[in-house]
This record gives structure tokens, sequence and C-alpha cells, in this order.
């Protein structure tokens, strides 16, 4: 029971803390459904004696009308309560809550360490500033109103009756000590079923989709439909696993349900006893019934909305695990770098949740203006150090300057003006060409807009779209080609001018016909800046000043393209293999 | 809404035994609540009055009340368990039928719509709608038990045995169902604008959260910000709005709904009418019990009414993809002569639109040839490479292999004779060996591992902890993708077919294992018909034949050399092509 009653307690006490600003309105709210409650459990004491009168022999008006007024007012005293409490739940203070209540999980993901960003998974994210802010803050008010009515009206009436009736406050107590391990019962059983379930469960959805994504080899060796083994056998695990759970699903709330009639045949049986005895009146034990049929509404209305309540606290937890995110501490003072040269010294970092360095010791300093080239295996630390540059989150150890300057002494914003990325995939917007590149600048002009979109070899392909530069990217139905997306990352990168440019294979995707504009476009891209690019192919940076070759998280070599293929290891091993496929060609 | 309401319940017909006697069951339970208050009401006040009543004989005092009670109260317990578990066991079947049945219909469709649909979109249904029909099975009934029955058959007792107290308790009932819908009635355009900014907002957080590392990285947000903002200052509006309409016949409705407002119209009429005498106590005892049951089910009735509608929407999905077309198989299989490919004036497009991604294609590929598609991309390169296993069946013209048109070749054969190579990296939760041994069950653990060889995987293999035996899949070993992809060549090599249709893309998706993977290849399309859609126009130089291909047509076809001397579309694309092989990234300016 005190585990139920903490989690409601926890419940109560995060609905405070969501309604922020609007905590005391909250409150109040809550504070006049108690009193609502309270006056209604009264209300229903004075059944007792009114229908005391109206089963009496001789039936007095003036004592009937008299009860029955008394039972009127605190009627109306508790649904005046109760039109004052729910009206938060249909207040622009409700509305403000949940508006801002967005608006400040949006600015959290704003500003939270992208390392974090990325834990979640886009339809995560999704869900919690939208369906969870949903289900759990508009509702919280109503559900709060049931489980309150659940807990006071049964309470004040079974007090109320102590004072008319010990014998029949007893009687109705009986309901309680009853309906607690019930429930307490059948949320275990759901609880325990359910692991078993969301296994079974789990492996027929791994199982799914290896069917759906290895059919084209399962229907070249004919196992599929009722041949498909792994998954005909999970779809009949996942039936016999629900159908063991069935009785230990459905009886705790068959239970629940009928209890009302196991509870009236208790009282009565008892109150018939006490009528045998003499100790009570049939009117009694009629008014007692009634009042019992009204005890256990709100019990099995707060029964139906447990699984509700679920999903509200799980919903909880989601805007409270975003909110609490640590930001990124910019330190005291906040400088500004005059030159951009980068520099990493010492530094030490693994992923959250990788035991693993993911860079091990790394020291290197990039001249300002100068072309810097990482190349390695995959896993070896290369798209690392591009994040770390970036403050995708702080490394362990070490420090990372740019100009001089550590990069934790600027904000966020500031740091991001520095640097322009341009990324393998690209990610437009549904707006307009035209503010699709403009976002990297806002304040640019359209004339400024088009001029970088020339030098990236865009304006061609763009002025032949039905509306030009003022198609929207969802008319097109992303029919743009995976070059020209490349080249209208590159126009954002040119108008945004930033003095660091970071290139991450922007070529590895693209067919000859778009890797010619896209080259085109880099070179106009890099002119005057700071530039880090990561690449595969060797052919294509060895002009750059400096490159270093990356392995397993340290710097294994680093130098210019001759000095490096000088020392026969690494950098000239993989050189040598790219030549050799080169040459490849299919044997006629 | 006729049609879709056949849609759920059509969806739900294999089961219908068990929903009709689950609703049953759980109706007569509900009745039998109703009955032994009915019951009770009676025998309590002629006790009262007493007199107390008999049936069939027996005397009704307390003794016998209490039995006649618990006999009901069992009967009520053993109706709603069992109501309860047939819904459940009729859900639960309904699940293995319809997952069973879907992936027997989706194993008979064109391939490509599975490719095009994703497999995500597909297992969503797979899983979670029918799920949802199994959620609204196993607990529909006993609402539906509670929403229309209960209530139902409470009125006619109620009206049966003293039609003014009934009157008195539908009274209040009526009075807050009239106030609610004519709330309801006014407030329908400000829901519709309530339900578009929910979706704006839906949209925006897409945008806002999908966006964020692209959009930190060009300013502090305050764009996109901006649209999310927006989207919630409209919400907010309208959410205002709606509620400012509808919140108090809101509020005024749910209070009406309470109980003590119905008790009190039922006490009042019964004070009114004991004064003059017409009534009798267990009326008033019966309605005292029964009348707030109405009030309660109208909860019930809503939820209901919310469950049936996103019901509908899961089944309407299920049965889109149930009403897919399956490819149409010949009835006889014929074997085709021998293993060249023909296109003749082949038409092709993607959906029944105009727009044609093939027009009028005709080419050969004599057997043990090699052939190369080139072209722009989103030319028909790839589209041409995947009609030949027919993922899709063509508009116009035919297809053939040998003499043999593909539509005259079963499935399973056709599977038997085309090979194709994509960037598929898809390994099954078993072994590495039978991952590769699955492509021909009668092969020997020699050719399996003469197979990994030639794919250059063996050694890799070999050098695992658990050598062959070694589990792969999601939830197997950590394989990088040109090692998955080695896997699935060898995979290939053992089948063994004769036409290897081939992505050339595939050799250049795993940069570590480049060299690898080309050999692979290059063992894989020894001696066979190979169709190969060329990226690198230098790996197909010696092609026996080159086709370019560009908006759907053949623009030329022939050898390198000589489409080299055409001086025309392949001339521009090796141009292009040995431009972007020289290419080298330089700053122009001196390092400071």
């Amino acid at each position: 029971m005190s585990q139920e009653v903490s989690t409601l307690i926890q419940s109560y006490k995060t609905t405070i803390e969501i309604a922020d600003v609007k905590a005391s309105a909250l409150k109040k709210s809550y504070l006049f459904y108690v009193l609502s409650f309270v006056t209604r459990g009264l209300a229903f004491a004075f059944f007792f004696p009114l229908l005391e009168v109206m089963f009496s022999e001789v039936f007095i008006l003036n004592d009937a009308l008299f009860w029955f007024i008394t039972i009127v007012i605190f009627t109306v005293i508790s649904l005046s309560f109760h039109w004052v409490a729910s009206h938060f739940n249909y207040s622009t203070d409700l509305t403000d809550v949940t508006h801002n209540l967005r608006i400040k999980l949006g600015n959290k993901i704003k500003t939270m360490p992208l390392q974090r960003l990325n834990k979640y998974r886009t339809g995560e994210l999704n869900s919690i500033l939208a369906a969870n802010v949903d289900h759990s803050v508009l509702h919280m008010g109503i559900v709060a109103g049931m489980g309150l009515e659940a807990f006071v009206v049964p309470v004040v009436i079974v007090l109320a009756t102590f004072f008319i009736n010990a014998k029949m406050a007893f009687a109705m107590l009986i309901a309680f000590p009853i309906a607690i391990p019930i429930y307490k019962w059948s949320r275990g059983k759901t609880k325990e079923e359910k692991s078993e379930n969301i296994k079974v469960h789990s492996v027929l959805e791994a199982d799914t989709v290896e069917y759906l994504q290895g059919l084209a080899v399962l229907r070249s060796i004919n196992q599929v439909g009722a041949n498909a083994k792994n998954l005909q056998e999970s779809i009949a695990k996942a039936r016999e696993v629900q159908k063991k759970g069935t009785l230990g699903a459905t009886l705790p709330m068959v239970v629940m349900i009928t209890l009302v009639e196991f509870v009236f045949l208790m009282v009565l049986s008892l109150g018939s006893l006490w009528i045998a005895n003499a100790t009570i009146s049939i009117a009694t034990l009629v008014a007692l019934l009634v009042i019992l049929g009204r005890l256990s509404e709100p019990l099995s209305n707060f029964l139906a909305i447990t699984g509700v309540l679920d999903i509200m606290e799980a919903g909880f937890k989601n805007i409270k695990g975003v909110l609490s995110q640590k930001e990124l501490e910019v330190a005291k003072p906040i400088q500004t770098p005059e030159l951009f040269d980068i520099e990493f010294k010492d530094v030490d970092f693994n992923y959250l949740d990788y035991d693993t360095k993911a860079i091990d010791n790394v020291s290197f300093h990039i001249k300002a203006n100068s072309l810097t080239a990482i190349v390695g295996p995959s896993g070896s630390g290369k798209t690392t150090i591009t994040k770390l540059i970036m403050r995708y989150d702080d490394p362990s150890f070490g420090d990372i300057k740019i100009g001089g300057i550590n990069i934790k002494n600027m904000t966020q914003v500031q740091l991001m003006s520095y640097i322009s990325v341009v990324f393998q995939d690209v990610y437009l917007f549904d707006d307009t060409i035209l503010n699709n590149i403009r976002m990297a600048n806002p304040s640019a002009s359209d004339e400024e807009v088009k001029v970088a979109a020339q030098k990236a070899y865009c304006h061609e392909f763009i002025s032949r779209l039905p509306n030009a530069y003022e198609t929207k990217v969802g008319e097109i139905g992303g029919n743009l080609s995976g070059g020209e997306k490349q080249r209208i990352s590159i126009a954002r990168a040119i108008l945004k001018d930033a003095p660091i440019v970071i290139l991450d294979e922007p070529t590895s995707a693209l067919d000859t016909q778009s890797e010619v504009a896209v080259q085109n476009a880099l070179d106009e891209l890099i002119v005057n800046k700071t530039v880090i690019v990561i690449a595969h192919r060797l052919s294509t940076i060895s002009h750059a000043n400096h490159i270093l070759v990356m392995e397993d998280g340290t710097i294994k070599e680093q130098g210019s393209h001759k000095e490096l293929v000088a020392k026969k290891e690494k950098y000239y091993d993989m050189f040598e293999a790219q030549q050799r496929i080169k040459q490849w060609h299919i044997d006629a | 809404m006729q049609k879709n309401k056949k849609g759920l319940w059509a969806i739900l017909a294999p089961v219908n035994f068990e929903i009709r006697i689950a609703i049953l069951l759980s109706a007569i339970g509900a009745m039998s609540l109703i009955a032994s208050l009915t019951l009770l009401s009676f025998t309590l006040s002629n006790i009262l009055e007493g007199t107390p009543i008999k049936i069939f004989d027996i005397e009704f005092d307390f003794f016998t009340t209490i039995i006649a009670l618990a006999i009901i109260t069992v009967i009520a317990f053993l109706t709603r368990l069992s109501a309860f578990i047939v819904s459940h066991l009729g859900a639960f079947r309904l699940e293995q039928i319809l997952r069973t049945n879907l992936s027997l219909h989706l194993s008979k469709v064109s391939l490509g719509y599975i490719i095009s649909t994703g497999s995500g979109a597909l297992k969503k249904v797979m899983q979670n709608d029918v799920t949802a029909l199994h959620v609204f099975v196993a607990d529909s009934t006993p609402m539906i038990a509670k929403s229309i029955v209960a209530p139902i058959f409470t009125m006619i007792i109620l009206f049966i045995v003293d039609y003014r107290l009934a009157l008195a308790g539908i009274f209040v009932l009526v009075i807050g169902a009239t106030v609610m819908s004519l709330a309801m009635k006014d407030s329908a355009e400000y829901r519709v604008k309530y339900e578009q900014s929910q979706t704006d907002i839906n949209k925006a957080v897409v945008e806002f959260a999908q966006a964020m590392p692209v959009v930190r990285t060009f300013d502090d947000g305050s764009e996109s910000f901006k649209k999310y903002n927006d989207s919630l200052f409209s919400y907010r509006k309208n959410l205002n709005a709606w509620m400012a309409k509808t919140n108090k016949s809101a509020k005024f409705g749910t209070l009406i709904l309470t109980p003590l407002p119905t008790l009190l119209a039922i006490l009042l009429t019964g004070i009114y009418l004991l004064n003059n005498g017409s009534l009798e106590l267990s009326s008033l005892v019966l309605a005292l019990f029964l009348s707030t049951g109405m009030a309660d089910a109208l909860m019930p009735v809503m939820w209901l009414n919310n469950f049936i509608k996103k019901s509908q929407a899961s089944a309407l999905r299920i049965q889109e993809i149930l009403d897919i077309d399956e490819l149409p198989q010949a009835k006889n299989s014929k074997t085709p002569n021998d293993i060249s490919i023909s296109f003749e004036n082949v038409s092709f497009s993607y959906d029944k639109t105009d727009k044609k991604a093939l027009d009028d294609i005709s080419f050969v590929v004599s057997a043990k040839s090699t052939t190369a598609l080139v072209g722009p991309s989103g030319a028909g390169k790839s589209t041409v490479a995947k009609l030949i296993p027919r993922f899709w069946d063509i508009s116009a013209g035919s297809i053939k292999i040998g003499d043999t048109d593909i539509r005259d070749i079963s499935s399973d054969r056709l599977m038997d004779i085309v090979s194709f190579v994509f960037q598929d990296t898809f390994l099954f939760a078993d072994t590495i060996f039978n991952n590769i041994k699955m492509a021909n069950p009668n092969a020997s653990d020699e050719d399996v591992i003469n197979a990994a060889k030639a794919a250059q995987i063996h050694d890799f293999i070999i050098s695992l902890a658990n050598g062959y035996k070694t589990k792969a899949g999601e939830r197997g070993a950590n394989l990088s993708g040109g090692q998955k992809q080695r896997i699935t060549i060898a995979r290939t090599i053992l089948r063994d077919n004769p036409i290897i249709v081939l992505d050339e893309a595939t050799a250049f998706a795993d940069p570590e294992n480049e060299e690898e993977i080309i050999k692979a290849l290059a063992n894989l399309m020894r001696n066979k018909t190979v169709i190969v859609i060329a990226h690198r126009l230098s790996t197909i130089k010696d092609v026996d034949q080159i086709i370019v291909i560009d908006e759907g047509k053949i623009k030329e076809r022939g050898k390198h050399q000589e489409l080299l001397d055409n001086k025309q579309v392949y001339f521009k694309l090796w141009s292009n092509y040995e431009k972007a092989q020289e290419w080298n990234l330089a700053t122009k300016e001196a390092v400071q």
C-alpha cells in the first residue's frame, strides 16, 4: 500500500513541478477538489437519517424535507467547489502550462550537448515534445481529480458514518481491506507477465524484420509463408505465452469488477445479523447499501484509469529526462579569437556508455587558412575529432583551442558562427530553396543568397525548377539528386562565410555527373579558410598542407603526402591499395 | 463511415465466434448485477413491510436472499471471467491468423513493393496494427456490455417497476446530455482547428528535432525554433478558443452526471409520492440502487467510440497490404533454352502515373557476356536491373531469358536463374556457415568453404573465436559492412546462378574492404551472364557491351572505344569521370 501511495505522491509532486509558474493555480484546483469531495461525502452521510424517515411506518413530510434540504445544501456546496476546481482543466492556465513546458523543452534541445541529443532516437524526441506533453499534461488535472475522488469520498463517508453508527462504519471498512491486496495482486501480476510478454514480442519483432528484409533470399529458397520456420514459430510462441498468461491477466480484473457484488453480499450478511438482534434497522441497511454502491464507483473509475496513469507517469519521466540534461558550461571569461588556427592538446574522449577511448591522447596543430586532411579506417576517430571541434561534448581530458582560446570560453552560438560544416547527408527544410540556403545567414539578402548559389554551381539547376528559388522543397518531393543537394549544402557554407570549414567525405555518395560540379563548388568554398576534410579517396587530398593518419583513436602518422608516402607505412599501404583499385576493371 | 466500419469488422471476421460469445457472456454478467439488485430491493422492502415475498413457494427472508444473491454473484463472476477469457483467446488467435496471412501474402507480391514500402513500415503493420486489433477484441467486448446492454436493461426494468421514478432518474441524465451535445454542436469547427494545430506541432517538432544537429551548425536554432515557436503559439490560441467555447457546458455536463443530482431527483420524487401514498418502497429502493447506472455508462460509451476509431485505422492498414495484387504466376513454368537476356520494347512506370521510368527499351545480352549500364542517376539503370529478377511487372513489351518471357517462368525457377547483388548486407540470425549454406541446402561443407574463399572472407571467418559457427545477424557478431557484404557474396557464389545482376556500388560501400570485395566480385562474375550497373567508368572499360541510359531511354550502345569515338553522351560522361578522378582539393592561398 505504501508503495502505491508513494508513487501517487510522487506523481502529485511531478504535476506541481510541471505546472511551474502556474503551480499555485493547480494547487488551488486540488484544494477545491478535496473540499468538493469532503462535502460530497458528508452529503452522502445524511442519506442515513433521510432514508430512516422515508422507510418508517409513519411518514413525516417535514422531517423528510429537512434532511432532504440538508443533503441538497451539501450537494450544491460540493458541486460549486467542483466547478471551481475543474476550472483549471479548461483554463488558459493549463494551456499556458503545456505551452511553457514545450518552450522549455525546445530550449533544452537547442542547448544540450549534441552527444546527449543524439542519444535520443528521432521518434523519441517527437513523442516527448508532442504526444507526451499532450497525454501527460493536458489531462493531469482531471486524472488527479479522479484519484483524489477515489480516496477522499470513501474516507469521508466512513468517517461521517462513524458518527452516525459505528457499526455501519465498521461494515464499510470491510470493503477496503479486501480491495487493496486484490489491487496489488492484479498490478503485480500484470507487471510480471508483462516482462514475459515483452520478451517474446521483441523476439517476434526481430524475426518479423528478418523475414521482411531477407524476403528476397527466403523466396529464392522457398522459406516463405508457412515455410518461414523462424517467423511462424515466433508467432505461435507469442500466442502460447499470452494464452498462458490469460488467466493471470483477466482474473484480478474480473475480481475487482465483481468486488461490488462481493462486498454487497458481505455487508448484507453482516447487516442481516445485526437486524436480527435489532441493532440496526432495515432502513439503515438499505441506506448503507445505497451508499456502498456510490463508494465503489469512484474506486472502479480510478482502477479503469490506472492504465492511463501508467502512460502519464512514463510521459512525465521522459519529460523530466529531457529537462534534467546538463548543458555545456561556458567558462568565464568569454573570449573572441582573432585567428583561426586549431589546436588539440592531449585530448582524450570516449562516447557515453563506451569504455574504450574514441580519442586517445591526441595532439596536433592546424595552421590558419591551411588544408588538413584526416584519413584512416572507420572507427579510427576522424569524425570524432571534427565533432569535438564543434563541442559535441567536452573531452574527458585535454584542451581544444581556436586562435589560442579554449572553446570552453566561447558560447555555443559564438563557436558555431566560426564553423561551417558540409555533411554527407543534407537536411532540407520544408521551405523554399532560397530560405534553405539563407538559413546559414538569416540576415542575408536575396542577392547575396543567389551569389552564394552561383559560386556553389547550383544556380543553373535551381533556375530550372518550377518556381526557381521560390520552389518549396516539399513540392519537388525530394527529387533533387545527391549532387544537387550537396551543392545546396555547400551554398549554405559559402553564404555563411565562416573562417573554419569542415568537410565530411563530401563526394563519396555521388554519381559521376554530380561529382565534377560538387568538386568545383568545393574549390570555391575553401578559399581563404581553415579547412579540415575527412576523406577516403587519398588521391583527392594529396595536395593538402597536412595529413593526419588515424587509427584506433590515435594519430599514427602525420605529414604531407610526399613525406608519408616516403615512410612506406600505413599511409603508403592505403595509398597503394587505392591505386590498385583504380586499375581494376572487369575482364571481357 | 459505413465503408470503414465494414473494414474493421471484416478483418475481425475469423474470430467472430469468440467475439459473439464474449459479448453474450459479458452481457449476462452485466445483467446479473442488475438482477441481483432488483431482487435485493424487492426482498428488503418486503421484509421491511413484514411481508417477505414468495417466489416458487420459497419465502425470501434474509437468509434466502443472501443465498440467492450469492448464487447470482457467482454466476456474474463466472460469466464475466469466461467472457474475458474467450475474448482474449480469440484475440490471440486473431493475431496469429493475421500475422500468418500477412507474411504469406507478402511472399507473393512483387519484391519491388516490399522494397519501396520498406521493411520498417511493413513491420509496423505486422506488429503494431495487429496488436491494436488484439487489444480491441480482448478489451472492447466487456465495454460493449457495460456501455450498451447494462443501461438499456436498467432503463427497461425501472420503467416496468415505476415509470415515475424512472423518469426522475432519466430527467437529470437528459438535461446533462442535451447541454453537452449543444456544446459539442457549435464547437466542431473549433475542434478541427485545434486538431490541425496539433498536427502542425507534430510537424514542427519533427523538423526541429531531426534537423537539430544541422541547425545547430548554422545558427543558434532560432529559425527552425521560430517555426516551432509559431506552431506552439497557434496551438495555444486554438486550444484556448476551443476551451472557451466548450468549458462551461463541459463542466456543467460532468457535474450533472455525478451521482448526487440523479439521486436527489429520485429522492425528491420519492418524498412527493410517499406523501400522497402512491409509492411502493421496493420501487424506491430499486431506483436508488439502479438509477445512476445509466449515467455511469456514458463514459464507457465515449471510450468505446474512440477505441473503434483507432482500431479502424489499424484495420485499414492491414487491409491495404492484403489488397495488393500478387505477382501473377504462370500455370506451367517454362524453362529457357539459354542464359541470354533480351529486353523487347519494354516500358515501365513505378506507379500507375504517366511518367515512364523506362520508355521502349530494347537490347540483348548474349549468354556469358557482360553488359554495363551507365547514365546519370535516376536515369533508369537500376530500374532495368531490378526488372530482370521481376521485382515488378512491366507495362509494355517483354523481358526474356533465352526464348522465354520471364512472366512464364515461376518465381521459384526465376530465383534459380537470376541472382542480384545490391548493397544488401542482410544476414540471418544464424551461424555464418548457415547463412552461406542457405543458398544451397544440398551443398557440402567443402562447397561452403570454397565459396567463402572465393568471396575473400574465409580468412576472416576462421580468425573469429567460433569460426564458421559464429552467430551473425542483428543479435550476433559485430560485423562491418564490408564483411557482411562478402558473406552475402559467398552466398551468391554458392548459389551459382547463371545470371548475375550487380550494382557496382557494392564494391565501394565499405572503403576498408574495397580490394577484397572487388576480388570477390571478380570471382562471382566468372563464366556468367552479367549485367552491371556501373558508376566508376574505368571499371567497365573492357566489357562486351555498354548501354547508356538517360531519361528512361537508351541513348547509345556499343563498346568503350566506339562510344568514345561517337563523341556523344558516353564521351561526355567519360570526360567528366576523368576530370573527377584527377581532382584534388587544395587551397589557393599561401599558408600563414
